[in-house]
């Protein structure tokens, strides 16, 4: 036999084995089928040169990822005082560790970590292990400092969670919402787990409706800054912004298609509020709906191609469909007597809107064909919702503990927790992975 | 038969080292590393605060013979009730005595339901009191509209008396 035959049949085989062992494209945890939740243990990083950890690497980072696993609703996070050994001083490395003092106390995922200084520099290593196969499934080394210790464990955070599921988590993402403050408007930016909670428009002003862009890079929002309501676009890493819309009268409620290039708002500078494209530049004005009432909160179907919106053309506001052209008008809603914010899940098969149910509004999910009406809140007032970029989480809007708060849910309506002490806020926007 | 499988040793070894050197089961220095710098801090500032643009004296005597008065709506509506023409016609007459004034609308909403429909529901306000004036025969140049939706309450309460007061339509003398 030839000298390339025998390499090729011999490759072959082994590549053979190599697919049939690869247990790391098993999916550990489907989403939409999960059970129980899965068990994981995640250990303080261990100190790896000795040197005082002054600002407690070892806990924080183990703390934020253990949060943010939470966060899902998918996972148990196992007590550290049910482990058996201490993670600070044991191996972190597979040949390392002793996998039987985990699976004993119920863990099937590991999170083990270390971390070094170098001068300003942290250096931090984390990996994940599957306890019942004893074996590494995935790591990664960080090079930060001590400011970008929240943002290493995120990014950690996200590497665990696709691995098991998957799909992406929300751990790199921001939450946009306008905050009231001295009479004025501006717009607020803020760690989905409520953390670094900074201003973002300084228009002295009022400022309503931020909307992230697809790739996360730009904000639209609409501002009075102008005198009449406007729309503006701030890049936020330069922070330079320019004025997209200002037509006469309204220029509001603007969606993002989700490819990007194209923005769906209401103007009214035709004499009635009505729903029209225009690109980012602001030019190649579409006009979409021709009717007496008002249109107004146009959202993008993930294809691109339908706009739910509301109108109030039967005679109170309700929630329809149509095609991106105009085209196909359909109803959508038709309990009660105030349907609106209608928000399309970037799964597709949902869309999240407020509606007015015993005098409060609540929010509730219904299917894009009209079926599957479900309210989601039952206890205060609920509005403004907005799903997470996968689709598996809302941030809404509530009076539930006095002022209006800002309080994030699973998609089923469970686990609803307070996402920012702060008061009197409202109309969040949530954004996609920022992984810069 | 042996003489077939000894054939094999040498491509068995080639691919053997193949495959453990890409293996996945990287030693401790084989993590992929990612970089994860600060944000750079851009630092901004509020604008100073925009100068009064009202024309007081004009308003205020307006005001003293019964113009310019708030008329007010029923929820999610935008008709004129009565009462509030009564107000409008006031104003008008004013309006026609003080041809040069230049009037602005302003509409607004209370706090329940969408801010972004109940800026539509303003401008709606808005504009159905201008329809009137219009009607009436005063000069539409001179008549400007303004929705603030539900973004500017007069009373910012959380009850129904708070929110009639807010469902309103507000009238200015702005500067040329």
């Amino acid at each position: 036999m030839k000298i390339i035959s025998k390499i090729f049949l011999t490759s072959l085989f082994f590549s053979f084995l190599l697919l049939t062992d690869t247990a790391s494209s098993k999916l550990y945890l489907d989403i939409d089928q999960a059970k129980a939740l899965f068990p994981i243990a995640i250990g303080e990083f261990k100190n790896l040169d000795g040197k005082a950890d002054k600002t407690n690497i070892s806990k924080t980072v183990a703390e934020i990822i253990s949060r943010d696993l939470k966060f899902t609703g998918l996972f148990k996070i196992l007590d550290h005082d049910s482990f058996l050994e201490n993670p600070r001083h044991s191996g972190i490395v597979a040949k390392e560790i002793n996998f039987q003092s985990w699976s004993a106390i119920g863990a099937q995922g590991l999170v083990k970590g270390g971390f070094r200084r170098k001068g300003k520099k942290v250096i931090i290593e984390a990996r994940l292990f599957d306890v019942q196969q004893q074996r590494f499934l995935v790591g990664r080394r960080y090079i930060g400092n001590d400011q970008t210790l929240r943002k290493i464990a995120h990014k950690f955070s996200s590497l665990i969670y696709s691995n098991l599921t998957g799909e992406e988590g929300v751990f790199e993402t921001k939450i946009a919402c306008v905050r009231s403050e001295n009479g004025q408007k501006e717009v607020y930016l803020i760690d989905f787990d409520g953390y670094n909670d900074k201003r973002f428009t300084y228009h002295g002003s009022i400022t309503l409706s931020p909307e992230w862009s697809p790739d996360g890079k730009s904000i639209i929002f609409t501002s009075y800054k102008g005198g009449t309501p406007s729309l503006y676009i701030k890049d936020y890493i330069s922070r330079k912004e320019n004025v997209v819309s200002h037509y006469p009268d309204l220029n509001i409620s603007p969606s993002w298609s989700p490819d990007g290039r194209d923005i769906a708002l209401t103007l009214s500078k035709d004499g009635n509020p009505e729903i029209y494209l225009i690109d980012k530049q602001g030019a190649n004005l579409e006009r979409l709906t021709n009717n007496w009432g008002i249109d107004v909160s146009p959202t993008w179907s993930p294809d691109g191609k339908e706009i739910a919106f509301v109108s109030n053309r039967s005679g109170s506001p309700q929630i329809y469909t149509m095609d991106r052209n105009g085209k196909h008008i359909q109803r959508l809603t038709f309990h009660g007597s105030y349907n609106t914010e209608p928000d399309w899940s970037p799964r597709g098969d949902k869309i999240v809107y407020s509606s007015q149910r015993e005098g409060r509004f609540q929010i509730c999910i219904i299917s894009p064909d009209g079926t599957g009406d479900i309210q989601l809140t039952w206890k205060g007032g609920n509005e403004s919702p907005k799903w997470a970029p996968n689709g598996r989480h809302i941030v809404f809007c509530s009076n539930r503990s006095g002022g209006k708060v800002l309080f994030t849910m699973l998609a089923n309506g469970t686990q609803i927790r307070k996402l920012s002490k702060r008061s009197i806020s409202f109309s969040p926007d949530w954004s996609p992975p920022l992984h810069y | 038969m042996i003489r077939c499988l000894r054939e094999f040793t040498i491509p068995v070894m080639v691919i053997l080292a193949l495959v453990f050197s890409g293996c996945c089961c990287p030693k401790k220095s084989a993590l992929p590393t990612t970089t994860v710098a600060s944000a750079p801090e851009v630092k901004e500032e509020a604008p100073p605060a925009p100068e009064s643009i009202g024309t007081e004296s004009l308003e205020s005597q307006a005001k003293a013979v019964g113009a310019l008065q708030i008329v007010y709506f029923d929820f999610d509506k935008s008709n004129l009730n009565p009462t509030e023409k009564e107000k409008l016609d006031k104003t008008s007459a004013w309006l026609s005595d003080n041809p040069e004034a230049n009037l602005r609308i302003e509409g607004h909403c209370d706090e329940r339901g969408t801010s972004e429909y109940n800026l539509a529901l303003g401008e709606r306000r808005a504009n159905s009191a201008k329809k009137y004036l219009i009607n009436l025969g005063n000069d539409p140049q001179k008549i400007s509209t303004i929705s603030y939706g539900e973004e500017n309450p007069a009373d910012p309460a959380h009850n129904k008396d708070a929110w009639s007061k807010n469902r309103r339509d507000e009238f200015k003398i702005i500067g040329d």
